[in-house]
């Protein structure tokens, strides 16, 4: 497999364990070059773990991470050089004025962009003088991820990184920066509760619950596959047109499942069915797909 | 090297309100000059005297605040994700902010005193009297270690782990090993090869900790627990590796036998083959060692722990010794042992406390042991019940001379000078003798003898009834006396002159060795009044060695080129034997040492500790001429 072939990121079999609870259970992913992926997750489903022994910051208890083709664990100062990260939560010193941090930065980064940089840091409408301690929670992310995005990486890493941003900075971020990197050909992951966001760009999705990943593909296919069926009988019909659900309850005197293998002539069947008198079918958003998968009451 | 520069410039940068608040209290010193009831004092004092605790108090204060945080508050703020989403390597953070901590601390410290010293270093070098250089060695080792120190327990208690329970059971055990370490050589006197075994350690132990931090951040990177995990282990496994090295130094040093012994001194009994061999062992600096040796067979029995060699007695047979250990270096209540002198024996623990500086001697029997501490308490012990048979309080004030033998077996006799040694007052000098009978309890006042000087021995006969004292000045011998061992009393003044050598034999009898022109003669003065010669010939120096049976005294002599012992038959008025080119290891018969103050007469069997011009050590049969050769030193 040459470098170009190899994914940027391939996590196999990682578990994190902190004391008896397991964060990360058995996890592996994959993402391809060039892709945009997303990682979902509701809170504590171990996102953040398994992203930071991803980026070699912290040792899983068992499995592997590579990043762009090497053990992150062993590679990791060589690999920062290529990847761009901006964490979960603010870990810049909060005494640093903002140009005190790009000035660290372009010590350390190679290809170090100081006027992609600035230019990022005035579309953001931030100034270089305050400390980073006194930034919005959303600046702060800002200005991580214009320090990021200047080191020019191969790969950029986001956890969770519309965390405070408001709503138009949000839709900047996603429309705008990470639209912009796909296109550059970067390599961006991202974990993110912005679904909405993430549907319009992520290639592709995986959805962490408890610990593992219950669920990695691509985004059309995802959409794809899932629908909300809901009909005039009891579940027991859904048998009939061997469909899988996501999720089964009750809506009204019937019944509203997600399915996850939909397909017309399955449906045709359900529909067809002597006991059912009503039902209909309706495509799913991601955040749908995610409350049906990760949600109260999914079918694990 | 670049990304740690870049990292200890961004700390440095970091700390700028640090180094405000020094410039600030640099000033403090010159202000307080200005304060009422302090600007009585020297200007230039207070200066200095204000100035160097400020740089001392705030460096070290800082030192600790730094090494606590530098590592430890981004980790506990999750903040070293900053640094490991970086290309920075582990070393690179970790010595990068150590670095910037110790320029933090060379900063400060040269802001709070410079100024203070720049305004009157010739008062500082009389106010704290010690060399700057020093002076900073020692403040820049104390900010280090409070630093790294600061770190290690940072990192270990900000994880809030279960292990910091471990940790500081291990930091229990290394602190009992090191005293381990240490001690032994102490117990040798070996000051100097334990203060470098010290340094070597603490050196060892802050290159573990510098080394710690990288160790630390390249196993438990961001990862707060993992950094205490990977802390300690690195920590406590380089920890074990230094102590099982200074262990087994240390297990080398105490492991010296008889043959490592360089220039021993033997302290030889008047009977028995056993003898104290003593001293620096080779290779070890000052470390010294003790063995009981056989000078029969060559066996010897090493005695660990024995803080002042001379605080042992042997018993008056020669077959049995006890001696002190204090329990730790400082002590002053030691434990008193018993040991039988056998080979492979061991002492045992009389469980009698024994005061630092305390006396003791044994009954001629071996059954009891007496003991005088220097308030002046004596009690007397049966050794096989360890049982206390009399305590009295003899009057004393401070440690001061006592010898006490077992006058009859239920009888000690007490003899002190008062008042305690080192006073000035000359014509208060005397020796108070008492004795206490077992049976009775009591104390009786017996005698007493006055002395000129402060310098006094006393010697009494075999059978405890005459006494020969002996006062020396700057010069020599001032005044010697026959006296009567119980009650003082004079009998006649001793035949002496201030260069001779003078000993009182078992008999009661005094033996004196004369020099005129360069020839020695030994007089003998008989209890009956008699006085008989032996020329013994030309040498430059001499002293008595040994009484042997047969009215024979053993006399070492120093000719012109080597030592020489000669036997000399004083009943006859000859030399019966010389064996030149040695010398008695022992302090010989003349020493004031020991508790038990009677002369004897050695066993006909008894070899002699000697030593020969090479340094080998000899057991020699004065009787016969035999000797054989035990070690070479």
């Amino acid at each position: 497999m040459n470098q170009a072939e190899t994914p940027a990121i391939r996590i196999a079999g990682m578990t994190v364990r902190y004391g008896r609870r397991v964060a990360v259970d058995a996890a592996s992913l994959e993402v391809p070059r060039g892709s945009v992926y997303a990682l979902l997750g509701r809170n504590g489903a171990g996102k953040s773990s398994l992203v930071r022994c991803a980026l070699g910051q912290q040792r899983a208890s068992s499995g592997s991470a590579e990043i762009l083709g090497q053990d992150s664990w062993k590679h990791r100062t060589h690999l920062m050089e290529r990847i761009g990260v901006v964490a979960e939560e603010a870990d810049a010193p909060p005494e640093m004025r903002v140009q005190q941090l790009a000035d660290f930065h372009a010590r350390l980064y190679s290809r170090w962009d100081g006027k992609a940089f600035d230019s990022r840091l005035d579309r953001f409408g931030i100034s270089k003088q305050p400390r980073y301690g006194d930034l919005s929670k959303g600046q702060k992310k800002q200005v991580s991820l214009a320090l990021a995005l200047a080191a020019a990486p191969d790969l950029i890493i986001l956890d969770d990184p519309t965390l405070g941003l408001d709503v138009v900075a949000r839709k900047s971020l996603f429309e705008e920066v990470i639209a912009d990197l796909a296109d550059r050909g970067t390599t961006i992951f991202l974990t993110t509760h912005d679904l909405a966001g993430v549907e319009a760009i992520a290639d592709r999705v995986a959805i962490m619950n408890g610990g593992r990943i219950v669920l990695d593909e691509e985004l059309e296919t995802l959409k794809g596959r899932f629908r909300r069926i809901r009909f005039s009988a009891q579940p027991l019909a859904l048998e009939a047109a061997s469909f899988r659900t996501a999720l089964v309850r009750s809506w009204g005197a019937g019944t509203e499942a997600v399915v996850s293998n939909y397909d017309d002539l399955a449906f045709e069947r359900l529909r067809s069915s002597a006991t059912i008198q009503s039902a209909d079918v309706s495509a799913m958003s991601l955040e749908e797909i995610f409350i049906a998968v990760a949600g109260e009451g999914a079918n694990s | 090297m670049t990304h740690a520069l870049a990292i200890a410039r961004r700390d440095l940068a970091e700390r700028t309100s640090v180094f405000i608040a020094a410039a600030v209290l640099a000033v403090l010193p010159f202000v307080l000059t200005l304060v009422p009831g302090i600007s009585s004092f020297s200007r230039v004092d207070v200066i200095t005297t204000m100035g160097t605790l400020l740089a001392v108090g705030f460096t070290l204060g800082l030192a600790l605040v730094l090494g606590v945080t530098m590592i430890g508050r981004d980790l506990t703020e999750k903040r070293m994700s900053f640094y490991f989403s970086k290309p920075l390597s582990a070393p690179a953070i970790w010595f990068g902010k150590l670095a910037a901590a110790v320029l933090s601390l060379a900063i400060c410290f040269t802001i709070l005193f410079v100024p203070s010293y720049l305004a009157g270093s010739t008062s500082w070098q009389k106010s704290w009297n010690v060399d700057l250089p020093i002076a900073f060695t020692v403040v820049t080792l104390a900010a280090l270690a409070l630093l790294l120190f600061g770190h290690l327990f940072g990192t270990m208690f900000r994880s809030k782990s279960p292990l910091v329970a471990l940790d500081v059971v291990l930091m229990v055990v290394t602190g009992l090993a090191l005293v381990g370490i240490i001690r032994p050589l102490l117990e040798g006197f070996a000051m100097e090869l334990a203060g470098r075994v010290t340094l070597a350690l603490g050196v060892m132990v802050l290159l573990i900790l510098l080394a710690s931090g990288a160790w630390q951040l390249s196993k438990g990177r961001a990862d707060r627990k993992q950094n205490h995990v990977a802390l300690s282990r690195f920590v406590w496994s380089s920890m074990a590796i230094v102590l099982a090295l200074g262990g087994a130094f240390t297990a080398w040093v105490v492991s010296a036998s008889p043959a490592d012994l360089q220039k021993p001194e033997v302290s030889q009994p008047d009977q028995g083959t056993w003898s104290f061999i003593y001293g620096k062992a080779k290779h070890r600096m000052d470390y010294n060692a003790l063995f009981a040796y056989d000078l029969a067979t060559g066996d010897s029995i090493r005695i660990d722990g024995m803080r002042s060699w001379w605080s042992s007695g042997f018993s008056r047979d020669g077959k049995h010794v006890v001696y002190v250990k204090l329990p730790d270096f400082r002590a002053g209540v030691g434990e008193l042992y018993l040991m039988p002198l056998r080979a492979g024996a061991k002492g045992e623990p009389l469980h009698i406390p024994v005061t630092r500086g305390g006396a003791y001697t044994f009954s001629d029997d071996g059954t009891r042991i007496a003991l005088i501490d220097p308030e002046g308490i004596v009690s007397v012990y049966d050794l096989a019940s360890k049982k206390a048979l009399v305590s009295a309080k003899i009057p004393m004030n401070g440690p001061t001379r006592r010898r006490f033998f077992f006058a009859a077996p239920d009888v000690l006799r007490v003899y002190v000078q008062t008042p305690q040694y080192g006073s000035l007052k000359l014509a208060e000098f005397a020796v108070e003798i008492y004795e206490i009978d077992l049976r009775t309890h009591a104390l009786a006042h017996t005698g007493t003898y006055r002395c000129m000087t402060k310098n006094f021995g006393i010697t009494v006969s075999d059978d405890g009834t005459r006494a020969l004292t002996v006062e020396r000045d700057d010069i020599g011998i001032s005044h010697a006396n026959v006296i009567d061992a119980r009650t003082g009393q004079l009998i006649a003044p001793a035949p002496v002159s201030a260069m001779m050598r003078v000993t009182l034999l078992a008999d009661g009898s005094v033996a004196t060795l004369n020099e005129t022109g360069g020839e020695w003669t030994l007089n003998v003065h008989g209890i009956d009044g008699s006085d008989r010669t032996t020329q013994i010939g030309k040498m430059q120096r001499a002293y008595f060695v040994r009484q042997l049976a047969g009215e024979r005294l053993v006399i070492a002599g120093r000719g012109s080129k080597s030592w020489s012992m000669i036997v000399v038959d004083y009943a006859h008025g000859s030399i019966v034997r010389r064996e030149e080119g040695a010398y008695a290891s022992s302090f010989g018969y003349e020493q004031w040492y020991g508790s038990d103050p009677r002369r004897s007469v050695a066993a006909a069997d008894q070899p002699i500790a000697m030593t020969n011009s090479t340094g080998a050590l000899y057991a020699w049969q004065p009787l016969t001429g035999a000797k054989k050769k035990l070690i070479q030193f």
